[in-house]
Order: C-alpha cells, then sequence, then structure tokens
C-alpha cells in the first residue's frame, strides 16, 4: 500500500491507531537497554522508589506511540525521514498492563522551500491509557509531495 | 562516577559518555518493535531507499544516549522522574557499527518552588560519531536536593 503524501496531511485531520499494552518484561526489557534507572528495570526495586512500582520509561512510551503510527501505514512509500521531536510532556506514569491508545493530529504541512517535491509534516501526539493521558509530543516528518510521482 | 544531588551539578558542567556500538541485530530488534520502517528493520530492502542501507531509529539513538549517561551514575537514587524533553534532533544517520558518544551539558538548575527536597536540572544531551553530530536534545528531571540535618 502507498502512504499519504503531502497533500493528504490536511491541518486538523485526525490519525488513529490501535491500541498496545504493555507488560512488565517489555518495560523492563525496553529500560535495561535504554533508561536503566530503578523504576523502570525492576519489579522489586521499583516498590521502593518514588513511583511505588514499576513504570515504563517515557522514552520509550514514545517509541511505542511512534510504533504505532507507523503500522497505521501513513508513511509508507513516501515517508523520507524524520528530522526530530518537540515538546515531549510526560504527565502520568505508565505502568505494566497499561493499554496505550495514541491520537494523532495535523498541526503543519508545507512545501519544502529547497525541493518542490518534498514537504515537512508536523503531527500532534496524544497517548492516553484508561485513567487519561500520559504523553504528548510533536514529532516532525519530511514526505514527497504528490506532483513528484505524477507523470 | 558517585551520585549526585542537585547543589553537587552546576550550569556548564560537561560529562563524557562511553562509547556505545549498535549493530545490525540491535537495530533491527528494536525497530521491529518501536519503528517498523524498511530503513530500520530490512537490511537488504534498505539498500533501495534514501538512506542505501539499514539506519537505526532515532528513537533508539536518543534511547541508547541517555542510557549512557544513566550508566555514568551521577543520578542514581536521586532522580525522581523526568517530566520533559524538548528539541530533539536527528542530524545525521546512525548505521551498525557506529560508535557512539554522547556529552551531556548541565543547561539549568533551579528549586523547586513547591517541594522543598528536590529541584529541577535540565540538561543538553549530544551524541557523536567520529566527532560528527548525529543527535541531540534535552531533558528536564526532578532530582533531589542534599537533605538537610534537622537540628532539632
Amino acid at each position: 500500500m502507498t502512504g499519504w503524501y503531502l497533500e493528504d496531511y490536511k491541518v486538523g485531520r485526525r490519525i488513529e491507531t490501535e491500541p498496545v499494552t504493555l507488560d512488565a518484561e517489555e518495560i523492563m526489557w525496553f529500560a535495561r537497554q535504554y533508561d536503566p534507572q530503578p523504576f523502570h528495570t525492576d519489579i522489586e526495586t521499583a516498590k521502593d522508589t518514588v513511583f511505588e512500582g514499576l513504570i515504563a520509561s517515557g522514552f520509550q512510551t514514545v517509541a511505542v506511540a511512534t510504533g504505532q503510527f507507523i503500522r497505521t501505514g501513513t508513511v509508507e512509500g513516501n515517508g523520507l525521514g524524520g528530522p526530530g521531536l518537540d515538546k515531549i510532556r510526560w504527565v502520568a506514569p505508565v505502568r505494566p498492563g497499561d493499554t496505550l491508545t495514541t491520537d494523532i493530529e495535523v498541526m503543519e504541512a508545507r512545501v519544502m522551500k529547497s525541493d518542490p517535491n518534498r514537504g515537512v509534516v508536523r503531527l500532534a501526539f496524544t497517548v492516553s491509557n484508561a485513567k487519561g493521558v500520559v504523553a504528548t509530543f510533536e514529532t516532525i516528518l519530511i514526505t514527497r509531495a504528490r506532483g513528484d510521482s505524477a507523470a | 562516577m558517585a551520585a549526585r544531588y542537585l547543589e553537587e551539578f552546576s550550569v556548564g558542567q560537561v560529562f563524557e559518555t562511553e562509547p556505545v556500538t549498535l549493530n545490525q541485530d540491535d537495530i533491527v530488534e528494536f525497530a521491529q518493535r518501536y519503528d517498523p520502517q524498511v530503513i530500520h528493520t530490512d537490511p537488504e530492502g534498505a539498500k533501495d531507499t534514501y538512506f542505501k542501507g539499514l539506519i537505526a531509529s532515532g528513537h533508539q539513538t536518543i534511547g541508547v544516549a541517555f542510557a549512557q549517561f544513566i550508566r555514568l551514575g551521577l543520578f542514581a537514587e536521586n532522580s525522581l522522574g523526568g517530566p520533559a524533553m524538548d528539541d530533539v534532533r536527528w542530524a545525521a544517520p546512525v548505521r551498525p557499527g557506529d560508535a557512539l558518544v554522547t556529552t551531556v551539558e548541565v543547561l539549568e538548575i533551579r528549586e523547586s518552588k513547591s517541594r522543598s527536597d528536590r529541584g529541577i536540572i535540565r540538561l543538553q544531551f549530544r551524541t557523536w560519531v567520529d566527532g560528527k553530530d548525529v543527535s541531540s536534545f534535552s531533558t528536564t528531571t526532578f532530582l533531589r536536593r542534599r537533605p538537610t540535618e534537622d537540628a532539632a
């Protein structure tokens, strides 16, 4: 399947993703490699921390949401990488067994000044568990414009 | 290095992490879970893309950088979690075998207005391969202040 071109990213358009549930094993697997702090790496040790139990690394929450976005197929074929993320805010802990739902909204889409066949897109991500929002962030993407493939 | 309280950091201090290398399997395993795009998951397929070969997910690069900082032991039990990260920029691709070195500079330190036992530290991370900037980001972390001795 072919994903979206620049012109498909209308400001305000929403992208829905499939929910993902994080278990303790995956939280610890991620943290031991990428965020080895006591409240992320071990169920027992985490009990004696300020969080009184295991919580997911915020880096993992953002990565999970990114995986959810990629699996929608939106960038398939036309994505040209992502230069960055902005304004990552971790507002509530993610615990083992939490099911994460990620909603995405197009904030901005513009043609690149240096190359009219490409555009820059900014997306707002909101990640929630059953209790409410756990994280928000913005992703910047480079994507092909439709003109690029028109013969 | 020994764990530090908020007061033991100062603005402008720079710490350098041990180098770390991601191999092809590390890159693919991470991406299959968190960033399943051909450029990150398929060494053969990636050759026919814009990037002309497998590259690490940017999410993995920042995670590795953060982990290497945590492994210095400066935060240890004194971190009370992080509410924010800003200005994540991936300037150049990271490929299998690249040795990543991260420098971490203290940007800002302030005491919490509402909680006397903690403060906020902001850090600027920059990750390099052979002296070339590949990624950067800043973090905000709640950090314990040195416990005060009760005179009573």
